[in-house]
C-alpha cells in the first residue's frame, strides 16, 4: 500500500472538499510525530542537554583553573584522558561504534595536548609542525580502527599539513599548491572508491566529501590559473582535472551517482565563466557570462531530471 | 514519482475515509501529480538552482557596473522594474524548473538595481525597505512558486528588521517577535485550515513555513540582550514572554500527545517547563529557539528542526558567554542545569518508555 505523505494531503486537498477536522486526523495519524517518537524525542532530548551541560561545567571548571595549574597536572589531566580513552576503547563487550568513537576522541585529545604542549613550552614551532606530529600520531589508530569519521579527520588533518607547510615554509604559488591538493584528495577518493568496490562499508557521505573537496580545490585552482597566466603548474593541472572530471562523469553514469554529475559540471561552468571574464574583459563580457551561466545550468538541470528520470524508470522495471 | 494506479489508490483511501461524503477534482490532481513528476528534484539540483541563479546575477550586476550603467539612477530603476516584471512574468508562464534559475537571478538583480536607483535618488531611508515589502508581497499575490515566495517572505521579512535597526527603535522588536511568535505557532498547528482555505495559500504553504522560521531566528538574534555587544534591546523580558508563553503552549499540547491525563502530574509539567523556561527569561532567543524545536518535531519538519537545534546550540552559548560572571561561576551553573536535566530524565525514564 502506498504510504500518505504530507505532499499527498496537500495536494489532494488543494483539489478537494476535504473537510479540515478531517485533513487535521489524517495529518496527525499520518504525518506528525505520534507518542512514541515524542518519547524518543524527549528522552534524547533530556539526556543530551544533561550530558552537554555536565561536560561544559566540567570544562569551564578546568579553564577557570588552568593558569593556576603547573606544567605536570595540565599535561597529565589530557594524558590521563587519553590513557582512559584508550583502555575503554580496547573493551571487547562495548560494541565496536562505541570503541570507535572512543578512539576518535582520544584522536582529538592528542591535538589538545600537542596545543597545550605547545603553549606551555612555547616551542616556536610553525603551526604545521604541530598538526604533522597529530597526524603522525594518530595514524595507527586510525588504520586500526578503520572508522569513517576518524579517516575523515585524518584527511582533512592531512590536507590542512600541506596548506600550510605551503603558506608558512615552502611559500608555493597558489596554483602550486592547489594542483597538489587536487591530486592529493583525487588519490584518496580513488582510493576510497576502489576499497568500496572491493568490500562495500565504504559509506557515501564520506567518498560524497572528498569529491566535493576534490572538486572545490580544482575549480579554484583553474580559475586562479585562468587569471594569474600561463604555467606549467596550470597546464598540469588542466590535464589532471580534465582527466579527473572524465572519470567522475563515467563513474557518475555508471553508479547512478547524481551528486558527481551535478558537482563536476557547475565546477565546469564556473571555470568556463571565468575564463569569459578574462579573454573580454570587458562590460560584454559580463553579459554573455551571465547568459551562458543561464543556459547552461538550465540545460544541466533538464539533463539531470531526464536521467534521474530515467533512472526511477529503470529502478520501477 | 508516482504512478496512475497509485494516485488513484490514494483518492479512493481519502474517499473510504470520507464515507463518500467527498468531492475531488480528479482531473486536477493527476495534473498536479504529472507536474511535480517533471520536477521531482534533489537537493543537489535545488542548490544547483540557487547557486546558478546567483551566480548570474553577479554576472549581470558586473555587466551593469563595466558599463557603467550604475550611474543612470532612471537607467537602474527602470531596468530593476522590468526585471522584477520579467521575472514574475516567466514564472506565470512557465512554471517549471529550470526557469527558476533564470527567474531568481531576475528577481534579486531587480531588487538590487531598485536599491542603487534610491541610493542615488538620496531618497528618505525608509522608502527602500518599504518598497522591497511593497515589491515581494506583490509578487506572493501574483505567483506561489516555491523558491520565489521563500525569497520574497525572507526579503519581506529582511526589510522590517532592517527598518528597526535602522531607526534603533529596539523596543519594537518585541512586538515583532509578539507577531511572528503568533503566526508560526498558528502556521504549524494550524495546518489542515491553511491548506483547505484556498488554493493560493495552500502552495504557500511551505515556503510560508521554511521563510518565517529563518526569519524568526533573526528576530530573535535581534532581540538579543547584547545585540553586537551593546546593550541596546532593553526590557528583553518582554520578547520573552511571547516565546516562553508559546513553548507552554506547545508543551500542553504535547501533553494531549502523550496523553498526561491526571491534573497533579499536568501542573508538575507545567511548573518544571515554566521553571526552565523563565530562567532563560533574560535571553528571549533560547525559549524563541526550543519552540522552534518543539513546533518542528511535532509536524515532522527536519529542516525546521535542525534550524532550531542549531539555533539553540548558538543562542546558549552566546548566553552563556555573555554573562558577567566569573568563568567558576559559570562553571557551577552549567553543571547545576546539567544536574537538572539528567534528574528530569531520570525522573521521567519510566513513563518515557516507548510502548513498542
Amino acid at each position: 500500500m502506498t504510504k500518505i505523505e504530507s505532499e499527498d494531503i496537500h495536494i489532494i486537498a488543494r483539489h478537494s472538499n476535504w473537510p479540515t477536522e478531517s485533513i487535521e486526523k489524517t495529518l496527525a495519524e499520518k504525518v506528525y510525530s505520534n507518542a512514541d517518537s515524542w518519547k524518543k524525542f524527549l528522552k534524547f532530548f533530556l539526556l543530551t542537554l544533561g550530558l552537554g551541560f555536565t561536560v561544559a561545567g566540567v570544562i569551564f571548571f578546568f579553564a577557570y583553573n588552568w593558569a593556576h595549574l603547573n606544567k605536570f597536572a595540565k599535561i597529565g589531566i589530557i594524558q590521563g584522558l587519553i590513557t582512559i580513552a584508550t583502555l575503554l576503547a580496547m573493551i571487547p563487550k562495548f560494541s565496536l561504534t562505541v570503541r570507535n568513537i572512543l578512539l576518535t576522541a582520544a584522536s582529538l585529545l592528542i591535538g589538545v595536548l600537542f596545543a597545550v604542549f605547545g603553549q606551555i613550552y612555547q616551542t616556536g614551532a610553525n603551526a604545521y609542525d604541530f598538526f604533522l606530529a597529530w597526524t603522525i600520531c594518530i595514524t595507527i589508530w586510525v588504520l586500526v580502527s578503520n572508522f569513517s569519521p576518524l579517516w575523515m579527520l585524518y584527511l582533512i588533518l592531512i590536507n590542512t599539513v600541506i596548506y600550510l607547510y605551503s603558506e608558512q615554509v615552502a611559500s608555493l604559488k597558489t596554483i602550486e599548491l592547489y594542483t597538489y591538493l587536487t591530486s592529493l584528495n583525487a588519490l584518496f577518493l580513488l582510493s576510497a572508491l576502489f576499497v568500496g568496490l572491493a568490500k562495500k562499508n565504504i559509506p557515501l557521505w564520506f567518498t560524497n566529501t572528498i569529491a566535493l573537496a576534490l572538486v572545490c580545490f580544482a575549480t579554484i585552482g583553474m580559475v586562479v590559473g585562468i587569471f594569474e597566466g600561463r604555467n606549467l603548474y596550470f597546464i598540469i593541472l588542466s590535464f589532471i582535472t580534465a582527466i579527473l572530471y572524465t572519470m567522475g562523469t563515467i563513474y557518475g553514469i555508471q553508479n547512478k551517482r547524481a551528486f558527481y554529475l551535478s558537482i563536476i559540471p557547475f565546477s565546469i561552468i564556473i571555470i568556463i565563466s571565468a575564463a569569459f571574464i578574462k579573454i573580454f574583459d570587458n562590460n560584454w563580457g559580463f553579459l554573455l557570462t551571465c547568459v551562458f551561466i543561464v543556459a547552461s545550468v538550465s540545460v544541466l538541470i533538464t539533463r539531470l531530471i531526464d536521467i534521474q528520470k530515467k533512472w526511477i524508470h529503470e529502478a520501477g522495471n | 514519482m508516482k504512478q496512475e494506479t497509485e494516485i488513484n489508490e490514494l483518492i479512493n483511501r481519502v474517499r473510504a475515509l470520507e464515507n463518500d461524503s467527498i468531492e475531488f477534482d480528479e482531473a486536477a490532481i493527476h495534473a498536479e501529480y504529472q507536474h511535480i513528476a517533471g520536477e521531482k528534484s534533489s537537493l543537489a539540483i535545488k542548490i544547483i538552482t540557487i547557486f546558478g541563479g546567483l551566480l548570474a546575477t553577479l554576472a549581470l550586476l558586473g555587466f551593469f557596473a563595466a558599463a557603467s550603467l550604475f550611474e543612470s539612477e532612471i537607467g537602474c530603476m527602470i531596468s530593476g522594474v522590468i526585471f522584477i516584471a520579467a521575472s514574475i512574468g516567466l514564472n506565470k508562464i512557465e512554471s517549471k524548473l529550470i526557469i527558476d534559475t533564470f527567474s531568481i537571478s531576475l528577481f534579486v538583480s531587480g531588487l538590487s538595481l531598485i536599491g542603487i536607483a534610491f541610493d542615488q535618488f538620496n531618497a528618505n531611508d525608509n522608502i527602500l525597505p518599504l518598497a522591497f515589502i511593497g515589491i515581494c508581497a506583490a509578487t506572493l499575490m501574483i505567483t506561489q512558486r516555491y523558491i520565489l515566495s521563500f525569497i520574497s517572505i525572507l526579503v519581506i521579512n529582511g526589510s522590517i528588521l532592517g527598518l528597526i535597526e535602522m531607526h534603533r527603535e529596539y523596543q519594537l522588536i518585541h512586538i515583532y517577535i509578539a507577531i511572528i511568535t503568533a503566526i508560526l505557532v498558528a502556521w504549524f498547528l494550524k495546518e489542515a485550515k491553511i491548506i483547505s482555505a484556498n488554493k493560493k495559500l495552500s502552495r504557500l504553504y511551505r515556503p510560508f513555513r521554511i521563510g518565517f522560521t529563518i526569519s524568526y531566528v533573526f528576530g530573535l538574534f535581534l532581540a538579543m540582550k547584547n545585540f553586537f555587544n551593546q546593550q541596546v534591546v532593553s526590557n528583553t523580558w518582554i520578547s520573552s514572554v511571547f516565546t516562553i508563553s508559546a513553548s507552554l503552549f506547545v508543551v500542553y499540547i504535547l501533553c494531549n500527545v502523550l496523553q498526561v491525563k491526571q491534573i497533579k502530574d499536568r501542573i508538575l509539567v507545567y511548573l518544571v517547563s515554566l521553571l526552565v523556561l523563565s530562567s532563560t527569561a533574560m535571553m528571549p532567543a533560547i525559549p524563541g529557539s526550543i519552540l522552534i524545536i518543539l513546533l518542528s518535531f511535532r509536524v515532522n519538519f527536519k529542516t525546521g528542526l535542525a534550524i532550531g537545534i542549531l539555533s539553540f546550540i548558538y543562542f546558549v552559548s552566546q548566553y552563556y558567554y555573555d554573562l558577567s560572571f566569573s568563568l567558576l561561576t559559570k562553571s557551577y551553573m552549567m553543571l547545576g542545569t546539567g544536574a537538572l536535566f539528567l534528574l528530569i530524565y531520570l525522573f521521567t525514564y519510566k513513563k518515557l518508555q516507548a510502548h513498542e
